[in-house]
């Protein structure tokens, strides 16, 4: 009976010291109760500085076949970090003017910050005109942008779908 | 040796290994689960969170201090389940036959649905933006509730629009091992408890015929 209780007791204690002795360890050697409690934020600074308008686009040439359009676009990185696409497929469509096509990344591609790159797309012009396509950049009309991507962000990848109501990239 | 014995020792053994490595419980990936742009993993051992593969979020002393604690507490509880499914001729062995295996992944769980549940909407409150930028954070950061983060762009880029980012959120295989290990802690107490009564009130004599 008597060995229960000692051992019990000595359970007791060696569990407050275990919860104790690093609560004033680290209590000690903070200095101060803010140091003690608040974690630390550390951004390095290529993430700090990142801009999503850093790919830039700096020509754009198109060549039609039928109904296909084949856009060779010329990007750069004035970012910080290396930034491109592995993937990107969706529509584009302007209700204004009845116009509706599907657009698709033909090859992925990463830029190292100050790279440049010719980077090709199809689409493929689904409903409208040629005239219809020209009238909407020359307007600089809204559009309607729906699909799917991911990201390259340095060695990470985002699988990302995006849903734009109403835009003017032009 | 007795059955709860036997049970109690896996149980023991289990959450010790499960103590001793290190590793995640709960984990919240942003992006391509190999290379992820967001991880954030959590166990009552340890917390990180890396942004790109960089460290961004460093555990404070006293979070560093309970890690250690929580760490130490668990080798602990499973040590005396080891040594006390292990000693069976000594009468205080009982004594050392603990249900920690059990309260830990529970309360840690639990502590994870709270933050989900509660924490996060509080903060959205405070901060309205956050609330206008992610108005999903919430089903987010809940284990196995959604897939995606939605990231309203209007308020960031005045487009009106939103990305949907791929986003998981869930319990690690640690954290299931450490469930497992308390399941089985929980079932030898039970066996345990069924025979000490049996041993008390023993099953009255069959009438005479």
């Amino acid at each position: 009976m008597n060995s229960e209780r000692t051992l019990a007791w000595s359970l007791r204690i060696i569990t407050a010291v275990i919860v104790l002795v690093p609560l004033a360890y680290y209590y000690l050697a903070s200095g101060s109760l803010f140091n003690f409690i608040m974690p630390s934020l550390t951004i390095p600074p290529s993430i700090r500085s990142f801009n999503p308008g850093s790919l830039r686009i700096t020509s754009v040439d198109y060549s039609i076949a039928g109904n296909t359009y084949l856009l060779s676009i010329g990007v750069y990185n004035a970012g910080s970090m290396g930034i491109g696409l592995k993937e990107a497929t969706g529509t584009i469509s302007a209700p204004s003017l009845n116009v509706r096509g599907r657009f698709s990344l033909q090859s992925p591609f990463l830029l190292e910050p100050n790279e440049e790159e010719r980077v090709t797309i199809t689409f493929l012009l689904e409903s409208g005109t040629e005239g219809d396509l020209a009238t909407l950049v020359s307007q600089r009309l809204p559009v309607e942008i729906s699909g799917g991507a991911t990201l390259i962000l340095d060695s990470a990848e985002l699988p990302l779908n995006v849903s734009i109501s109403s835009w003017s990239p032009w | 040796m007795e059955k709860f014995r036997i049970i109690y020792l896996i149980g023991g053994v289990l959450f010790l290994i499960v103590s001793l490595i290190s590793g995640a419980w709960w984990e919240l990936i942003g992006g391509e689960a190999s290379k992820p742009v967001l991880y954030v993993g959590l166990s009552p051992f340890d917390f990180k969170a890396e942004l790109l593969g960089s460290q961004i979020i460093e555990a404070s002393p006293l979070m560093t201090a309970l890690f250690i604690s929580e760490r130490l507490l668990a080798i602990l509880g499973s040590a005396t389940i080891i040594a006390g499914s292990l000693l069976r001729g000594k009468t205080w062995s009982r004594r050392l036959l603990n249900l920690r295996p059990l309260t830990t992944p529970i309360g840690f769980g639990v502590l994870i649905l709270i933050g989900a549940i509660a924490v996060v909407p509080s903060l959205m409150h405070l901060i309205p933006y956050m609330d206008q930028v992610l108005p999903d954070l919430r089903e987010a950061l809940m284990p196995y509730a959604s897939q995606y983060l939605t990231v309203n762009l209007y308020p960031i880029a005045h487009i009106n629009g939103s990305i949907k980012v791929r986003v998981v959120s869930q319990f690690t295989i640690n954290f299931w091992l450490a469930l497992l290990s308390g399941a089985l802690c929980l079932a030898g107490a039970i066996i345990h408890r069924r025979e000490t009564k049996a041993e008390l009130f023993p099953p009255p004599p069959p009438p005479p015929a």
